[in-house]
């Protein structure tokens, strides 16, 4: 009998051991030491994380009407690669999306591998491409910014871009508030992409934004927007501005600067109709600017009420010659009456007695020169020169509203001033927000400041109220109550020095009821072919005036004795 | 030339030695079939138990994975019906403002033949204790302004 080999089994059985036993080594080397490594390693790879975006809250009207608000949207988007048809598939989805066949065709020839055909498309729209199961469209989930109301205080909102964030306006302003934190959801998923049972599943829910309660009234906005487009017509302007606060509250009711944009197409508005002008732009008062004259000679007693000086209808000043809007003959005329008359010369006369010093303190004392705070992106703080600038003409220029720059905003708040009693609130378009929870979290309370003392208020209030009565502001009567206001008739500087002989800003800007105002109105027309303030934006104040009476149910107040004045009424 | 044997002398009864006594193996007892069955039995019976436990346990955790993955997949059915209608309900509330809206309003009326009357005025009814008309500043209950 043979023997067996065994030197030869022993070998073989060596060998095989030592294969296992290598195998059985680098198993436990990966099962033991390097497990945890590569555990991370697959749980990354089946671990997906996603944002989720948060939704951006809304913009109401002061009582909760929606102004502006984000809806779910797709985005259609085109894999090249693997359209099939280029042409066929570009008069499909033309003819759903509405988008012209040769915008479409480029994209789905393009050498890419992903191209948009079209952002921010509603469900329904997608719904629509989708069912045609077309090769190489796929569609991403986003959202919608959407402005039920069109045109309604466009200027105020602003509008959000195609990602989501604030562009412009209360959009802009507020965009933290509005945006919300976005949150993710990290799923463990399979090789076809479905979540594994079991697996983990966790998620941080994202924070939507707070809901933003502006003080617009929008039934108030509409109104002040159809009387400004009408005025702006019936006067030829080239534009217009108008504003409507509660001096009491500072809150703006309304706000609109003609021509307006609609925010739910922004991208083909022109830039110019963007701005809001209320609060950006800014003009030469004129007229208007001489309630601060009149208030600072009335605060600092520099002329006596009953005192009549002697008014000629122009006068020099420095090398320059001033004169009234109508020629006149010498006149004599208290302080009341240059107001109502609106007297370029009386106002440079009462000016002298208070000095520039003084004159200078009033104009920054009413908030001329710098921002009000309202909380909008870009407000001016209109153009005033520093005293140690000022030339000789300086003071007559300013008495009477020229030679210095504000915006629309600026003069509204010096009227409120006045209103209420001397006393300066800081205007607002935020009446607070509501949370996420349904929280109302009012905005805190506006800055006041006294300007004035309320005799000084009262009597300058007195004198507004005769202008309207008796003066160059007759335009503005409503029946049944007094109304406080001055007209304004400003010339527009040259860029090359200079005014322009046939153009101004026609202004009236006004309060009523006089004795108990409720509510302020500034409206401005932009270079109307009527030109005088007294003409072409006294009857728009008049319109937006005796809706703010429908609307806020303002009674009448108490009648009001007129100033000492010498002219007799109109 | 060989010897003569030795006679054998045939061993004395008496002197005979007693033979050593072997202990006797146990008798190995001849092992019955009933025991044989009774253990093969308890084998299986252990074996049946044994199954029906491990089987319960993996039934029972098929089923809870089953259940678990029933709810998921109602959970996940339950967020896409709040989704869908928390977007029905945004959907709603634009419609509704757009509905609202006063310039729709406005050309709808326009449209049919609605218009602003060309002159409003206000009537006021006064407060208890309060006789002044409007805006009559000679009335003699009127009182003087500040």
């Amino acid at each position: 009998m043979r023997r067996p080999p065994i030197g030869r089994l022993v070998a073989l059985f060596a060998a095989l051991a030592l294969a296992f036993g290598a195998i059985t080594v680098r198993l436990a080397v990966l099962q033991v030491s390097q497990a945890g490594a590569y555990q991370t390693l697959a749980l990354d790879q089946r671990l997906q994380t996603v944002s989720l975006p948060a939704w951006r809250g809304q913009i109401v009207d002061r009582s909760g009407e929606p102004l502006a608000i984000t809806l779910p949207a797709r985005d259609v988007y085109a894999d090249p690669r693997y359209v099939i048809d280029p042409w066929g598939t570009a008069v499909e989805v033309s003819s759903v999306l509405g988008t012209p066949v040769r915008e479409l065709l480029p994209k789905l020839r393009a050498d890419a591998t992903f191209v948009y055909l079209a952002r921010q498309v509603d469900l329904w729209t997608a719904e629509r491409v989708e069912r045609l199961g077309l090769p190489g469209i796929g569609f991403l989930p986003t959202t919608w910014r959407s402005y039920p109301a069109g045109t309604l205080g466009s200027q105020v909102l602003g509008f959000v871009g195609v990602d989501g964030v604030g562009l412009a306006g209360l959009e802009l302003e507020h965009q933290s508030l509005l945006a919300g934190h976005p949150g993710e959801r990290t799923q463990e998923l399979g090789r076809d992409g479905q979540p594994i049972v079991g697996g983990i599943d966790g998620e941080r829910p994202p924070a939507s934004g707070s809901d933003l309660v502006t003080t617009i009234d929008r039934e108030f906005q509409f109104q002040v927007q159809a009387a400004l487009e009408e005025a702006v017509e019936a006067n030829d302007a080239a534009g217009g501005t108008v504003i409507v606060m509660d001096p009491r509250t500072g809150d703006v009711y309304a706000m609109a600067s003609y021509p307006w944009f609609d925010p739910n197409d922004f991208v083909n508005a022109k830039p110019s109709t963007m701005r809001n002008r209320a609060v950006t732009d800014v003009f030469e008062p004129g007229s208007v600017n001489k309630v601060i004259t009149a208030a600072a000679v009335v605060e600092e007693r520099a002329l006596p009420l009953h005192r009549r000086l002697s008014v000629a209808w122009k006068m020099s000043v420095g090398e320059f010659t001033i004169h009234d809007a109508h020629r006149h003959p010498v006149q004599p005329m208290t302080l009341g009456d240059i107001v109502a008359q609106s007297s370029n010369i009386g106002a440079v006369l009462v000016a002298r007695r208070l000095g520039e010093v003084r004159m200078a303190a009033y104009l920054s004392e009413f908030g001329l020169g710098r921002t009000t705070g309202i909380g909008f992106p870009g407000e001016s703080p209109g153009l005033m020169l520093p005293l140690y600038l000022w030339s000789d003409t300086s003071l007559a220029t300013m008495a009477y509203g020229q030679g210095i720059a504000v915006t629309p905003l600026q003069m509204i708040s010096v009227y409120s001033t006045i209103a209420n009693d001397g006393v300066s609130v800081q205007p607002r378009l935020v009446r607070g927000h509501v949370d996420e929870g349904g929280t109302f979290h009012a905005a805190p309370a506006p800055v006041t400041r006294r300007v004035v003392s309320a005799d000084t208020a009262r009597m300058v209030t007195r004198m507004l109220a005769y202008a309207v009565k008796a003066g160059t502001g007759t335009a503005a009567q409503i029946p049944g109550y007094d109304v406080a206001g001055k007209t304004g008739t400003a010339r527009i500087p040259r860029a090359t020095g200079g005014y322009y002989t046939d153009q101004a800003i026609a202004a009236f800007i006004g309060f009523l009821p006089a004795s108990d105002p409720t509510v302020v109105i500034a409206a401005i027309l932009d270079r109307p072919v009527t030109v005088y303030g007294g003409v072409a934006a006294a009857p728009l104040f008049q319109d937006v005036a005796r809706y703010a009476i429908e609307r806020l149910s303002i009674a009448p107040g108490r009648p009001l004795r007129p100033p000492p004045h010498a002219l007799p009424a109109r | 030339m060989s010897q003569p044997a030795r006679a054998l002398r045939a061993p004395e009864p008496s002197a005979r030695p007693e033979p050593a006594v072997t202990p006797r193996p146990r008798p190995v007892p001849a092992r019955p079939r009933a025991v044989a069955l009774q253990r093969r039995r308890r084998h299986v019976g252990f074996l049946i138990l044994f199954s029906v436990i491990v089987g319960s346990a993996v039934l029972g955790l098929a089923a809870l994975y089953a259940l678990l993955a029933q709810s998921s997949f109602r959970v996940d059915d339950l967020q896409q019906r709040i989704e869908a209608l928390s977007r029905e309900n945004l959907e709603l509330t634009r419609w509704q403002a757009s509905l609202s809206a006063p310039g729709r309003i406005a050309a709808w009326a326009r449209s049919h033949g609605m218009r602003l009357p060309d002159d409003i005025r206000f009537l006021h009814v006064p407060a208890a204790g309060s006789a002044a008309p409007a805006g009559d500043a000679d009335h003699p209950h009127a009182r003087s302004a500040p």
